[in-house]
């Protein structure tokens, strides 16, 4: 039996334990998950070790000359395990900020530098007329900035909660941020449809390719 | 002893006579000769009613049926009906019993008095045996009247119930009263006075009473404040036949017993000799009890009841002189008023042949009124005053000084039957008229009731509250307050008497009252259990799960099987798209491309069908040396699904014929995140060693194939920012293959040109590989079958909706219906 067989064969076996989730949570859902898990853990590791932990940090260790750069994150690495023990997870603080300080600055400087700014930037150019090829680039650039703008105002009134007591006793929000609110539900609420919408066409297509798989597992089998 | 029930034996004083000491004799004389001349005084007088106090005996004789038995025979001596009755011979009897034996028949409803005659004899003995006897102290106590008028009233019932022939000893201690009687009625007949009155009551002999010749001596007899003697019975001494008195001076003694028609009828002479009697109550500080007088001369059971009491002091003129000091204390004034009076004045009203029944019967009825401190018709008076009444009965005059000798008389011995009485009375009620011979000298204005007399005496309290509604009361019919009303107050129930309700209610103002009662609906809204809203069926959700599964699997499954291309593909490329259509094409022929794979396992079905047409076209065009990377650990797992999948590996003609390490490598994993993504940029052989490249730049296009947004981020950032500082960066590509989960995320990065082209989900790719004339892949494989699953989900939410909506509107219309 050949190995894409035999792949074939656990693949509709644990696809067919994933469907049994429809009539409920079971054993063979709970199997299949765990196996998933395991399979991945375990295949992570595997990566891990082979592909970092070796060739960047023990197989330089060999070298004399890189041995005494590699003894400090040697040290911290080993110092990381120390997060295990509650009593001495203390040890491992220091390597722990030193991955979250070097974590944090890239994202910071990649948020700002790669999203805040170019963002605001092209929120801008969404009104520059100048920018725009045509006319009727700039009208739709135009109107497609309106559009954003609005809907970024909106959205944001909408999450502004202050309220004052009416005379009638009742807690009402201003008027105009209750307009602004109501406007920006309904952004809100588009976007949720669409990413609504984008998730089930995710699913529908990994359904499609899951009942293909099966199909043709069963044609093959068939020899149809 | 004479028991209770027991008709007392008749005696007959007169015999006694004799034996009687001289002075005694001699102050006997002087009462009968004053006696004849009241009783002739009042015969010419009509009978005024004094307001006598009531007489507290009353009560008792008004019990008195038709039951004769209990009149003690001394009494019922008295009557002159009852004189032929045998007088007995005195007998030896302990002077308590028959001292006792006599008051109950003192006590008792008045009785035949037929046997008074022979009865009188008594008196004498009675006398005698007080001389040379000591009395016992007859204590009463205050708080025992109601005991005092319960031995009474058994007394009077038991001896109005037995119509027993007495003991010939009782019978002759009424000897002395049938002696009496007969000398009533000869009235100018000179008697010898009676020389045993001290021992009257139990003698056993019976003589005819001598009438009120014998007795005459008894009106001067004053009442006795405190007895020299306690009163004894006598102790069975024989009592001599006393001889006939006067008539007129024992006149008192034949109203005693009268109570029927068989009472001998008395003159109106003897009644003022009876006067005395009216006085013996008021000056005695204590009652003490009766002298034990001879059972015959007891008069019926309705006659008012002598209790034991404190009698008047005799006249200090003609008694001081010649009386012994035992005597002599019998004359101080009473520190009580004459408890007897009322009853004494009742036996004024008979004569001894019993002719007065009716006065009889309104007298025992006085009497029975006149008991403590209550009458039928009137309030109660004071208990001297009560006395002082007397009721209807006349003579009243005559009676005081009447009293007083009989309070003497009584004053004497007190028989162990009348200080301890056998119908379970306590001996408290008698023990508390205890008369201290200190307190009766000292004290002669304040009158010292006996403690019974007290007893029966209402309180202040309850009179001042009783005395309004004493009118209001019916009397009693029954029981020992029979006749008297009021005794017993008649307060109604939450009378002034109880405390005063207080209001417990907290003062509170209406604002606290508000906030109080806020608090307590808040206090209730929390206990209070919340209706759960359940929905009518749960099963029919999984019901509805699966037939719409089972649908959408049909559908699609027969899609597939079918391997269905019918559905059009658009030919209209989103903007997108098309740029990443151009920048494919701008690559140069067999540049380095870095594909980053960074999706999941569950997703890669969906990212290799997306994926498939760039690559494909890419690799048809210009054959670029493919770098896969992936920044998660199963990432370099899924290269080679997605090089096999995509047939980029397989072999010519179906695939690409790629083959791995020359046409693609696969740099395997990237650790360390957005740094690593850093690192690499900045130095792609230095994060992975086996980078193709030395500098980020040389690659011609970077390819990031996500199905999360936070992955392709990453990569937009770090190369803008590098882009920056290396203006060689510039100008390279990033294109973006995601999911069409994450496709929208990604737009906006799209819009700002940060991501030069963008192929978002299935029907992208779709157009994608329509446009660019690439082999037919999987996406256009799965997009009959996506566009029918598309269309099943827009049917079905379709569908839904309406139907929440019917049921919405049906609700709201059951509701408001």
């Amino acid at each position: 039996m050949s190995l894409d067989l035999l792949s074939a064969i656990f693949g509709l076996i644990f696809t067919l334990m994933v469907f049994s989730y429809l009539l409920g949570d079971n054993p063979l859902f709970r199997v299949a998950v765990y196996i998933f898990v395991g399979v991945s853990s375990g295949y992570a590791a595997t990566v891990v070790w082979h592909y970092v932990l070796v060739p960047k940090l023990f197989e330089p260790l060999r070298d004399p000359n890189q041995l005494v750069i590699l003894v400090i994150p040697l040290i911290l690495c080993f110092s990381l395990l120390a997060k295990l023990t509650p009593r001495i997870s203390w040890i491992g603080n220091f390597a722990m900020a030193v991955l979250v300080g070097v974590g944090a600055a890239a994202a910071i400087g990649g948020a700002v530098l790669g999203t805040l700014i170019p963002q605001v930037q092209a929120a801008i150019d969404a009104f520059d007329f100048r920018a725009a090829p045509s006319a009727s680039d700039a009208f739709f650039g135009l109107l497609s900035g309106i559009v954003m703008l609005m809907g970024t105002v909106f959205t944001l009134g909408y999450f502004h909660f202050s309220a004052e007591r009416a005379a009638d006793g009742k807690i009402r929000r201003n008027r105009v941020f209750e307009l602004i609110a109501s406007i920006g539900r309904i952004f809100i609420a588009i976007t949720f449809g669409v990413l609504f919408a984008g998730v089930y066409m995710s699913a529908l297509t990994a359904m499609i390719e899951r009942l293909g798989f099966v199909i043709n597992f069963f044609r093959q089998f068939i020899g149809i | 002893m004479l028991q209770i029930g027991e008709k007392p034996t008749k005696k007959n004083t007169g015999e006694l006579e004799p034996i009687l000491p001289e002075w005694l004799r001699d102050v006997r004389q002087q009462a009968r000769e004053s006696a004849e001349e009241n009783a002739a005084q009042e015969a010419a007088q009509p009978k005024v009613q004094k307001n006598e106090p009531p007489d507290l005996l009353a009560g008792l004789a008004s019990q008195a049926g038709a039951d004769d038995d209990a009149i003690p025979d001394w009494l019922a001596g008295i009557n002159p009906a009852t004189a032929a009755k045998p007088s007995e011979s005195p007998a030896r009897e302990p002077a308590p019993s028959m001292a006792q034996d006599d008051r109950l028949s003192l006590m008792g409803e008045p009785e035949d008095l037929s046997d008074v005659r022979e009865e009188k004899d008594e008196l004498s003995e009675w006398f005698s045996r007080a001389s040379e006897q000591p009395g016992e102290p007859f204590t009463f106590e205050p708080g025992e009247s109601q005991d005092d008028l319960d031995l009474m009233s058994n007394l009077d019932a038991s001896a109005a119930s037995l119509q027993q022939p007495a003991p010939p000893k009782e019978e002759e201690d009424l000897g002395w009263l049938h002696d009496l009687e007969a000398s009533a009625k000869r009235s100018a007949e000179p008697s010898a006075p009676r020389q045993d009155l001290g021992s009257m009551p139990d003698n056993a002999s019976s003589q005819p009473s001598s009438g009120g010749e014998d007795l005459s001596w008894l009106n001067n007899l004053g009442g006795i404040s405190e007895p020299s003697q306690p009163f004894d019975q006598p102790q069975g001494k024989p009592v001599p036949a006393q001889p006939a008195a006067p008539q007129e001076d024992l006149s008192w003694l034949d109203n005693l017993g009268r109570t029927e028609p068989s009472q001998p009828t008395q003159p109106p002479a003897a009644q003022e000799d009876l006067s005395w009697l009216d006085n013996l109550g008021g000056t005695s500080e204590l009652p003490q009890p009766e002298p034990a007088r001879p059972s015959s001369d007891v008069p019926d059971s309705s006659s008012p009841i002598l209790s034991p009491r404190r009698t008047a002091p005799l006249s200090e003129e003609a008694e001081n002189e010649s009386l012994p000091e035992w005597l002599k204390s019998a004359t101080e004034e009473p520190s009580m008023p004459p408890l007897g009076a009322g009853a004494l004045s009742w036996f004024a009203s008979h004569d001894l042949d019993g002719n007065q029944p009716a006065a009889t019967q309104e007298s025992s009825a006085s009497l029975s009124g006149e008991m403590p401190g209550l009458s039928e018709e009137t309030p109660s008076p004071p208990f001297g005053q009560a006395q002082e009444t007397g009721g209807s009965t006349p003579s009243s005059e005559s009676l005081p000084a009447s009293n007083q000798d009989v309070d003497a008389l009584f004053s004497m011995d007190v028989p162990d039957w009348l200080s301890n009485p056998e119908s379970g009375v306590s001996d408290v009620s008698l023990q508390g008229a205890e008369i201290s011979p200190a307190e009766a000298g000292a004290s002669l204005a304040p009158v010292e009731l006996p403690s019974w007399v007290q007893a029966m005496r209402p309180v202040e309290a309850f009179i001042s509250e009783a005395a309004a509604g004493t009118e209001d009361q019916a009397p009693e019919r029954e029981g020992p307050l029979a006749g008297l009303r009021g005794v017993i107050p008649l307060l109604p129930i939450g009378s002034s008497r109880r405390p005063k309700a207080l209001s417990l209610t907290l003062q509170a103002t209406d604002e606290q009252q508000a906030g109080a009662a806020l608090l307590e609906q808040i206090l209730a809204g929390e206990t209070a259990a919340r209706p759960l809203v359940t929905s009518s069926s749960v099963a029919s959700q999984n019901v509805l799960r699966w037939v719409l599964t089972g649908l959408v699997m049909v559908v699609l499954g027969a899609m597939i099987g079918l391997r269905s291309q019918s559905m059009p593909v658009s030919t209209a490329l989103p903007v997108e798209v098309s740029a990443a259509s151009n920048a494919i094409a701008n690559i140069p022929e067999g540049a380095p491309v870095l594909v980053v794979v960074d999706y999941e396992p569950a997703l890669a079905g969906e990212l290799e069908a997306v994926s498939g047409p760039l690559l494909d076209n890419m690799v048809l065009l210009r054959h670029p040396n493919l770098s896969f990377l992936s920044t998660s650990p199963n990432g370099s797992a899924l290269v080679e699904r997605l090089v096999s999948n995509t047939k980029i590996n397989g072999p010519a003609p179906e695939g690409l014929g790629y083959q791995p390490g020359v046409q693609y490598f696969n740099l395997g994993y990237l650790p360390g995140g957005s740094a690593g993504v850093l690192a690499f940029i900045q130095s792609p052989q230095t994060a992975i060693p086996a980078a193709d490249v030395e500098n980020f730049s040389q690659y011609a296009a970077v390819i990031v194939l996500t199905d999360h947004a936070e992955s392709g981020r990453v990569w937009v950032e770090q190369l803008d920012a590098r882009k920056q500082s290396d203006p060689a960066l510039a100008s390279q590509p990033l294109l973006m293959v995601a999911s069409a989960q994450a496709g929208p995320l990604l737009q906006p990065y799209v819009s700002s040109r940060q991501v030069a082209g963008m192929i978002s989900g299935l029907p992208d790719a779709a157009r994608y590989e329509s446009v660019n004339n690439v082999p037919p892949g999987i996406a256009r494989t799965y997009w009959d079958a996506f566009g029918i699953g598309l269309l099943l989900a827009i049917i079905l939410i379709t569908f839904g909706s309406l139907w929440s909506l019917f049921t919405g509107i049906r609700l709201r219309r059951a509701g408001a219906e």
